[in-house]
């Protein structure tokens, strides 16, 4: 057995060489800070509230920091969102909220989008808002991925590690979800 | 190919062609069976129909995934309690 199994007594913080905290550190904020716009993303369709999403990444976060040492090293963004999932569905117990559809079209304005046309940006957004909507009409099983797969364009892998469901059950609901969004689509004229 | 079409309805795709149609849709798939769906997608109007709705809905999805975190909430975000942590 290698030595440092026999170890009892936990490593004081002074003992750990401040190099070593640096790259623990460092290696936290290369992988994870740039999944910030996809958690963020997530977590507002998730809580429909712009402060809850906030609370909820910053808590994701917190979670993964505490955790990291335990981390894998694969898929850092299933990984974040199995966190954010768990730390969403907390929020939603406590708030004991039920998640209304009405706010979402605001919630999506509150967004910021990227440097488009006024005309552009109001054609974009009505046909946005119509699709949020089929979205959010979505069993939740179903929209969780939809938004990994076809919003944030995760792997079928990487979906199936952040909801821990087999790969051929993502296939199968991703597959389902996009006929009923197509058939919604279609009965508003949309395409 | 003409067999294995689905005759009863121009609005339906042909079962067995769904999931190559949405891998087809989302870039997901080998070249070969990409050929395969196209060519198929091209002579039957079920097929067709339903890969260009399916390009449209994703198209419309990928785009509502361009938006970024207001910068005061990343600001906050980025100096938040996690920094202890680490």
């Amino acid at each position: 057995m290698p030595l440092f199994l026999n170890r009892t007594k936990p490593i004081a913080s002074s003992e750990v060489p401040a190099d070593a905290v640096r790259r623990h550190r460092d290696r936290f904020e290369y992988l994870v800070l740039p999944e910030l716009p996809v958690l963020y993303r997530m977590a507002t369709r998730l809580t429909r509230s712009a402060e809850e999403a906030e609370d909820v990444v910053g808590q994701t976060l917190l979670n993964a920091a505490k955790g990291w040492v335990s981390f894998d090293g694969r898929y850092v963004r299933s990984w974040l969102i199995q966190i954010l999932r768990r730390v969403a569905s907390d929020v939603r117990g406590h708030s004991q909220r039920p998640v209304s559809t009405a706010s979402t079209v605001e919630l999506e304005s509150d967004l910021v989008s990227s440097g488009q046309d006024v005309h552009e940006e109001a054609e974009m957004r009505l046909t946005q808002a119509e699709l949020v909507k089929a979205v959010d009409a979505l069993p939740e099983s179903f929209r969780l991925i939809v938004l990994l797969c076809d919003v944030e364009q995760m792997s079928y892998e990487e979906a199936a590690a952040s909801l821990e469901i087999p790969v051929g059950t993502v296939r199968s609901r991703l597959f389902r979800a996009r006929r009923q969004l197509r058939d919604a689509l279609a009965d508003w004229q949309v395409i | 190919m003409r067999k294995l079409m689905n005759p009863s309805s121009v609005n339906e795709p042909c079962r067995h062609m769904v999931g190559l149609l949405n891998r087809t849709a989302d870039g997901r798939i080998s070249p070969w069976f990409k050929w395969y769906a196209l060519a198929h997608a091209a002579r039957c109007p079920g097929c067709g129909q339903f890969l260009d709705q399916l390009r449209v809905v994703l198209s419309s999805l990928r785009t509502s995934g361009e938006q970024s975190v207001p910068s005061d909430v990343e600001a906050r975000l980025l100096n938040g309690a996690w920094r202890d942590e680490l």
